[in-house]
């Protein structure tokens, strides 16, 4: 009975421990992108999505914490509304419960699991720098858009300079069988077929 | 030769209905600029759902550019019906009015009477797309303003706003050969019924007919696209593509100029071997 009784506490005591381990990462994460101040930039955008031509736009945009984004530039202007510098407080700031995944090299990955019913991301993996708490990875299950990925690349600076977002997307070309009658110069799957787009971003910090 | 002309062309722009005509295209532009007016933002936000679901989108999205973009639709079937109601009469009133007969009494060549009307006909076509073209374009520009064009074909396009105005230029132009293609067939038929309305009633018959199979591409008629005339006239849609496909293009203009000959060598052997008396 004693010798099950040390066990039993030993198990807790390692599980406690790293909780608590998980806990102080993520907190320092947290407090990191909490204090992160309203972004304004300049973004280079390059949309590769099958359906989708659009040449690369040069826009300035300014990240507000819970509003819209203000976007100007000429013409008419595309933003993704996942995967951008700003997203990174947003997804910190719910509540979650973490889980360590795994290390390589000098980046770690996390499991977040979020446990805001209203909140639209489900689940979510985090690669971060342990040096800087920089976030350099994210896999992120969504109610409303799916799976989205970004790999974010960074200077010296704490914020991106490069973030590559995929995600899934529907073709495009469902609506065009109502008004657009010059069809059939690329092969597209087939209407209910969900491929990949592909996303870069270059920042300019303002 | 050149009195020839400009007696036809007098006679032509002495008609009120090539005036009605001109009337009902600049009608019809501004029923679109109006329709679109109202409910455009609330259609594109419509066809762009699939986007907006990933995107943030910022701009003007329904500007003057993008409303002579879509008023250029009418090319399908009211440019071509309202071309032919003019064209076909610069050949059949001769005949309807009786004075067929003494035009063709006059000491003059029967090739240089109908190359006449043929570049009277070439002519009212390049003003008509012309007043078509400004009457879509600049009306729009001022109650809408500038910006790039959604444009839904092979995808979803973005034409860039500098590059717009060359390329509805180079659709415009293209028209004009579609629509001269179009007219040289009405007027084959306007010649050989010698009759207005038989030749309108038998050309629109013909663009209906071609339109259908072209819409319906069912399996039986798919193989058939390619020697439809209406297949070819679409081709003003391409100008509109990111990369402008140069070869079909050209292979379009290739089919409408042989096209063109070929009612034209019909209709100066019709005409030239017509009796007096007929």
């Amino acid at each position: 009975m004693r010798t099950q009784l040390t066990f039993a506490l030993l198990f807790f005591s390692f599980v406690l421990t790293g909780q608590t381990q998980n806990d102080l990462v993520i907190q320092k994460l947290r407090e990191k992108y909490s204090g992160q101040k309203d972004i304004k930039c300049q973004i280079l955008v390059k949309v590769e999505v099958e359906g989708i031509h659009i040449p690369e736009k040069k826009i300035y945009v300014e990240f507000q914490k819970g509003k819209k984004p203000v976007i100007k530039g000429e013409g008419l202007l595309l933003l993704p509304k996942k995967g951008t510098a700003d997203q990174f407080a947003e997804l910190l700031s719910s509540n979650f419960q973490a889980i360590f995944l795994q290390k390589k090299g000098a980046a770690v990955c996390y499991k977040l699991v979020s446990l805001d019913p209203a909140s639209d991301w489900i689940t979510a993996d985090i690669w971060f720098t342990e040096k800087n708490y920089n976030i350099i990875e994210t896999i992120v299950n969504s109610k409303k858009h799916g799976t989205f990925s970004a790999l974010y690349t960074y200077s010296d600076k704490e914020m991106p300079i490069k973030s590559v977002i995929t995600f899934d997307v529907k073709k495009f070309k469902l609506p065009l069988k109502f008004i657009g009658r010059e069809q059939g110069l690329t092969e597209y799957p087939e209407n209910d077929k969900v491929s990949r787009g592909k996303i870069t971003l270059n920042y300019i910090y303002l | 030769m050149k009195t020839l002309i400009l007696i036809e062309l007098y006679k032509l722009f002495k008609s009120n209905r090539t005036y009605l005509v001109f009337a009902i295209a600049i009608l019809l532009m501004i029923i679109i600029d109006l329709g679109l007016y109202k409910d455009g933002d609330e259609l594109f936000g419509y066809l762009l759902q699939p986007i907006s679901e990933n995107f943030f989108i910022e701009g003007n999205m329904v500007n003057g550019y993008l409303i002579s973009y879509l008023a250029l639709n009418t090319l399908w079937v009211h440019i071509p019906i309202l071309i032919i109601i003019v064209t076909t009469h610069i050949f059949s009133s001769e005949f309807e009015l009786g004075t067929i007969k003494t035009l063709l009494t006059q000491p003059i060549e029967r090739t240089e009477l109908i190359a006449a009307k043929i570049v009277a006909m070439i002519c009212f076509v390049i003003i008509f797309m012309l007043v078509v073209a400004l009457s879509a374009l600049l009306p729009a520009l001022v109650l809408f303003g500038f910006g790039d064009v959604i444009v839904f074909i092979d995808g979803i396009q973005f034409i860039q706003q500098p590059t717009y105005l060359g390329r509805y230029m180079l659709a415009i132009f293209f028209s004009i050969i579609s629509m001269v293609a179009f007219s040289s067939m009405a007027m084959f038929f306007a010649l050989y019924f010698r009759n207005t309305l038989s030749a309108i009633l038998i050309s629109i018959g013909i663009l209906i007919l071609s339109t259908l199979i072209q819409t319906f591409i069912f399996g039986f008629f798919s193989d058939w696209q390619p020697f439809l005339f209406t297949y070819h006239f679409a081709k003003w849609q391409l100008f509109f593509v990111d990369t402008i496909p140069v070869k079909t293009i050209v292979n379009a203009v290739i089919f409408l100029l042989v096209m063109i000959l070929f009612f034209v060598a019909l209709s100066v052997m019709r005409f030239k071997k017509m009796q007096i008396t007929e």
